[in-house]
């Protein structure tokens, strides 16, 4: 074990945190409006769309990420130069930030496995409680944004805490797409020296305390949302 | 470059044909591997011992918030690394035994806190009530803990095995020939030509392997469920 190694390797990999944070909050800041549209439209079983939609929520969680980043990875960047070239733009794709082709990738994936927390969601909040505010006069808009949304996602928190656990350790693979993140110092350090194992402990720990924080954090949101929760009448 | 070129989608998909028998084999190992090492893991879980439960749960979490691809690392360079201090040569040892090592861990730790949750939404009376009837410890556990538990867990283990299906794919980073191994290669014979129709035809082969895995664990949910009912019946 090279110690010192491993503590130079400690800071450099620090650098990565920001990219892998930034890759992460962009893709819960798009694909939350999309997966609830998504969940949305799957649950009222919207026709037409309702296939659609649910041959691509399959395709992607019958696909390994990996696959998937290859494939947008090879195919994007072709098709997005032609068609950059085609309205006469100056831009050259490969000088673009590899972030936006993990964005695609992880926005993609992210709203299939949110689109089904949402509909899961909705399914639990009882159909009466729908019923009862149209009965008082709500809009739909307003019994979805009162009555039905703060109870479903008193049972989506759990489940949304695994997502963002998931997708953190997924952007580990964010290294194929060439992105200078935590993975990717991590191996450039590695292969320079030859000190793989000290590198990838760093990798480790650094991950570990990423999600063991997000655990804790909705640790909270999960005891502060229990309010919400619809106390059957016993 | 934007055409998809028929011929040569099914020219892959023939190769890729014979790296299925691979990526199979990493899981029925590593699923073998992790249910040998799940109930132990439980029983630490549920035992009195302080030590043994704080060490099995933090197992699991440690197992939780570890990225496949930075397991695989370490297993992969640290075990040799680890086993030469005792002056054991493991640099000789197939890949396969790396990979199985990696997901039999990560996994058993996944499914031991799975085992545990259904563990405990079993009634506590029904053990209680097994055992006034003078059946033994051993006994309980097998005739009317197990298949209660077993019913319960069944939609979650069959998403963890899917999942373990999909992680697979990682094998290839260390050179492991599977599915996704395979592709790169048949990708690298032809100087990275027709990625496109590649991808494509081994993200079909992913798909098609994980609806087919779904159907399954829905079959036994049902098959459980219908025997779940018979039993309380009569």
């Amino acid at each position: 074990m090279n110690l010192q190694f491993m503590s130079r390797t400690f800071i450099a990999c620090l650098k990565g945190i920001p990219t892998t944070l930034i890759i992460v909050s962009l893709t819960i800041l798009i694909s939350t409006p999309l997966a609830i549209l998504v969940g949305i439209a799957r649950y009222k079983k919207i026709k037409v769309l309702h296939q659609i939609l649910s041959v691509y929520t399959s395709f992607i969680r019958g696909t390994p990420s990996i696959l998937q980043i290859y494939l947008v990875y090879n195919t994007v960047p072709s098709m997005l130069a032609i068609f950059l070239k085609n309205i006469g733009s100056e831009v050259n794709v490969f000088d673009l930030n590899p972030i936006i082709y993990a964005l695609i990738v992880f926005v993609l994936n992210i709203t299939a496995t949110f689109s089904e927390i949402v509909r899961s969601a909705l399914m639990t909040v009882d159909k009466g409680q729908y019923e009862a505010a149209q009965t008082v006069g709500l809009s739909r808009l307003r019994t979805y944004q009162r009555i039905i949304f703060p109870q479903a996602i008193v049972s989506a928190i759990p489940n949304i805490c695994t997502l963002i656990v998931g997708l953190i350790k997924m952007t580990s693979l964010a290294f194929a797409m060439t992105v200078q993140d935590i993975m990717a110092i991590a191996k450039i350090e590695a292969g320079n020296s030859y000190n793989y194992i000290e590198a990838y402990i760093d990798v480790f720990i650094i991950y570990f305390v990423l999600c063991i924080l997000i655990e804790a954090i909705f640790k909270r949101i999960e005891v502060r949302t229990k309010r919400f929760k619809f106390q059957t009448a016993t | 470059m934007i055409g998809f070129n028929i011929t040569r989608f099914f020219d892959t998909f023939q190769k890729l044909i014979k790296y299925i028998p691979p990526t199979l084999m990493i899981l029925l190992f590593s699923l073998l591997f992790a249910f040998i090492l799940t109930p132990l893991l439980v029983w630490m879980k549920l035992g009195k011992n302080r030590i043994l439960r704080k060490f099995s749960n933090g197992f699991t979490t440690v197992m939780r918030c570890t990225p496949v691809l930075v397991m695989l690392f370490l297993v992969y360079y640290g075990l040799p690394k680890l086993f030469s201090v005792f002056g054991i040569d493991l640099n000789k040892l197939s890949r396969f035994v790396f990979v199985v090592i990696t997901f039999s861990i990560l996994y058993a730790g996944l499914f031991s806190e799975i085992a545990r949750s259904a563990y405990e939404a079993i009634p506590h009376g029904q053990e209680e009530a097994a055992l006034s009837v003078g059946l033994s410890k051993f006994c309980t556990i097998r005739r009317i803990i197990f298949p209660q538990a077993l019913v319960i867990a069944i939609p979650n283990l069959g998403n963890a095995i899917i999942a373990l299906l999909k992680n697979s794919s990682l094998a290839f980073t260390i050179g492991f020939m599977e599915l996704m191994g395979g592709t790169e290669q048949i990708l690298a014979l032809r100087f990275g030509t027709f990625p496109l129709e590649a991808y494509t035809a081994l993200a079909l082969i992913y798909w098609g392997i994980c609806i087919l895995l779904e159907r399954v664990f829905k079959w036994c949910e049902e098959i459980t469920e219908r025997k779940m009912k018979r039993s309380y019946m009569s």
